[in-house]
């Protein structure tokens, strides 16, 4: 889904998912949990989320998405320039929110910032990103163009 | 001299009544004894006779065979039912089923099906074109045309693959060549894959790529009647 510039994780569009390793477990009330280790990377043309492993929990009844969790060198970026890095991630479908912890390092429209904690709503393109108490979020924005 | 005559007088007075009861005793024996003759020829003629000949028994037998070089038995469209582990009914069958002389020989299947059914009535279907099953292990070795076809909530799925091996006590399917699968939802492929029945759980393992279509437009405008903002 293109919004201007911004290019996110679309429902409707075929997403691709590879690993070295994958579990699918059925659970009892029709839902599934999917068990990904080793080189995963889930990608929908233009976007792409990577990771050394993951988990990927599917609502009962309806199949759909529920809420992802990766851990280790995750690494999302997409074709409208935004890319993130950490050590963990979640996303909840329900709040289209993608949470980025550990190490977190932030680029979006040719600046760069850095932080431990950040929350990026992949609908509306919001980003917060937050310090460890005592450490501050620290930025670095382009120069622009002396006149 | 009249005491003595006075004893012989009883003593064969007794014995003549001992000899009387005796003659009775005998020809009381001589009636009971062929009676009792006949009674036991009666009742083992009786039991030693089944109350109705088990047809359907019989006919199980019927498709057995000697084969071609006498050396074995082949046996057409076998069925064995049988329970796994944790006691939940399963069912082997194939359109013939060729074995050695000896009962503990391996079974040669000819297009095996195993058949299970959960208790939520969900179905899975592992079938191939070739088999062989070791009874006394309970491994069934399928070759070619592997298929296992699960139903679930989100439709059927169905694995593919040219060669696995069945272990019906622990329900575990290991495929030893590629693995492919397809299903409404989307398609998947991995170097090798193994199906653990009793728990509903798959590992894929070695070059793991799996492909999720789109949702279907249809399911999107139920799915927003449910959330209630259609």
């Amino acid at each position: 889904q293109t919004e201007g510039t911004r290019v996110t994780f679309d429902p409707d569009a075929e997403t691709t998912f590879d690993a070295d390793r994958v579990e699918i477990v059925q659970g009892t009330g029709g839902g599934s949990q999917l068990n990904a280790d080793g080189n995963v990377l889930i990608s929908q043309p233009g976007v792409i989320l990577t990771s050394d492993s993951m988990m990927v929990f599917q609502a009962a009844g309806s199949d759909e998405l529920q809420r992802l969790v990766a851990t280790g060198r995750v690494r999302y970026a997409s074709v409208s320039g935004d890319a993130i890095a950490g050590d963990a991630a979640e996303y909840i479908a329900a709040e289209q929110t993608l949470t980025v912890s550990g190490n977190v390092v932030l680029l979006q429209d040719g600046q760069v910032a850095t932080g431990s904690r950040l929350i990026y709503n992949v609908e509306t393109g919001e980003m917060s990103l937050t310090a460890e108490p005592g450490s501050r979020v620290k930025g670095l924005l382009p120069q622009r163009a002396s006149r | 001299m009249a005491d003595d005559r006075e004893t012989t007088e009883r003593e064969f007075y007794l014995s003549a009544r001992r000899v009387s009861r005796h003659s009775m005793r005998v020809r009381r024996l001589r009636l009971v004894t062929p009676a009792l003759a006949v009674g036991l020829l009666l009742t083992y003629v009786l039991s030693a006779t089944p109350p109705r000949v088990d047809h359907e028994f019989l006919a199980q037998f019927s498709g057995i065979e000697t084969t071609e070089d006498g050396e074995g038995v082949k046996l057409s469209r076998p069925r064995y039912a049988g329970e796994d582990l944790s006691g939940r009914p399963f069912e082997v069958a194939a359109q013939s089923a060729t074995r050695g002389q000896n009962d503990a020989d391996p079974l040669a299947l000819d297009r095996p099906e195993a058949r299970r059914v959960k208790p939520d009535g969900r179905t899975s279907v592992l079938r191939a074109k070739d088999g062989t099953y070791d009874q006394t292990a309970q491994l069934v070795d399928l070759i070619g045309d592997v298929e296992l076809e699960q139903s679930s909530s989100g439709g059927t799925f169905v694995l593919k693959t040219d060669a696995a091996k069945a272990d019906l006590e622990s329900q575990v399917v290991t495929s030893s060549t590629e693995v492919t699968g397809e299903s409404e939802r989307g398609t998947l492929r991995a170097d090798r894959g193994t199906i653990y029945q009793n728990e509903d759980r798959v590992v894929l393992e070695g070059g793991v790529r799996m492909t999720l279509k789109p949702r279907k437009k249809g399911s999107e405008d139920k799915q927003g009647d449910g959330d209630g903002d259609s």
